[in-house]
């Protein structure tokens, strides 16, 4: 499909183009949104104003990473920034901003998870920045490290250390919680 | 495998740094990770892929007339220039017409009087001498 998508941008043919990207991307999109806000409405917010990004700067695609990169990089952006934007606009570290939002799933009518998988959320929700989106997207989206480092814009060493970082602070945080 | 090192051979097989420290994190996690635990509203994302499309493609562009303010100034200083003419004529063609009315109006009066004092004259017997009709005679 992203070929498809390509061959559309290639031509200049921005509407055809984007109505499949859209059509192509959109829940995986929304996905990677919703695991690092949590909240549903939250996500659908992030979501549309990436996609309308994505719409005024499709012609500027250059197509020197691939198309997906280039989403997600955008997704990634939006995402950070909605949650630094809250978190200092309640006065609490990006970090305690996402740990009150977890606190809250229990109550949130679109999270069915258990009380061990609304443990590890809130373990996931206490790392750092850099930390919890290396081990989001490897862990839930099964990225490559390589595809990790385009997207956020960090080396591909330093990735394969946050994630060992991100995986032995959750799981002490998950031995503490027992 | 003990036959091996009793003949000297070697495991000759490596595995990446960490590998199996790694390997044991990737079991523990894929435990966890039994199902997805988040959900959204019915449909959902049929709804999203319509509501992007709506907000870009599909959204009717109104267009956005720039308000300058100097242009605005000039044009209604030309407005003024090419209509103020126009308004002073037809303020005076009126203001002569109203003069002409009123005089005509001014001028009946004085001939009605004129009428109805002569009649008062007559209907009084009194005798109009030449002195009388003089006045009259244009």
């Amino acid at each position: 499909m992203d070929q498809k998508i390509l061959d559309h941008i290639l031509d200049k043919d921005w509407e055809q183009a984007f109505k499949l990207l859209v059509k192509d991307y959109h829940q995986r999109v929304y996905w990677q949104i919703r695991r690092m806000v949590l909240i549903h409405e939250d996500a659908d917010d992030i979501a549309q104003n990436v996609f309308i990004k994505i719409y005024q700067n499709l012609n500027s695609f250059k197509n020197e990473s691939k198309l997906s990169t280039w989403i997600f990089r955008i997704t990634y952006n939006e995402t950070i920034n909605f949650i630094h934007k809250n978190a200092k606009e309640q006065n609490v570290s990006f970090e305690d901003y996402s740990m009150n939002i977890a606190d809250d799933l229990s109550t949130d009518e679109y999270f069915t998870g258990d009380e061990i998988e609304l443990k590890l959320q809130k373990a996931i929700a206490s790392l750092p920045e850099k930390q919890r989106v290396v081990f989001m997207m490897k862990y839930y989206d099964e990225m490559k490290y390589e595809q990790i480092s385009e997207i956020s814009g960090t080396s591909v060493g330093a990735l394969k250390a946050s994630y060992h970082h991100a995986v032995t602070k959750i799981k002490e945080f998950l031995e503490d919680e027992d | 495998m003990n036959d091996m090192k009793e003949n000297g051979l070697k495991n000759n097989f490596k595995v990446p740094e960490n590998y199996f420290k790694n390997l044991e994190d990737e079991i523990y996690f894929k435990s966890l990770k039994q199902k997805e635990n988040y959900t959204t509203p019915t449909n959902y994302f049929d709804d999203l892929e319509q509501s992007i499309l709506s907000k870009t493609i599909d959204k009717k562009e109104t267009k956005v007339v720039h308000f300058n303010i100097w242009w605005a100034a000039a044009c209604i200083l030309l407005l003024a220039l090419v209509v103020t003419p126009f308004v002073i004529n037809s303020t005076e063609k009126s203001t002569e017409v109203v003069d002409t009315k009123t005089e005509n109006h001014v001028y009946e009066k004085i001939y009605d009087s004129y009428i109805v004092s002569d009649q008062n004259k007559k209907s009084s017997n009194v005798t109009l001498d030449d002195s009388d009709f003089a006045l009259y005679d244009y």
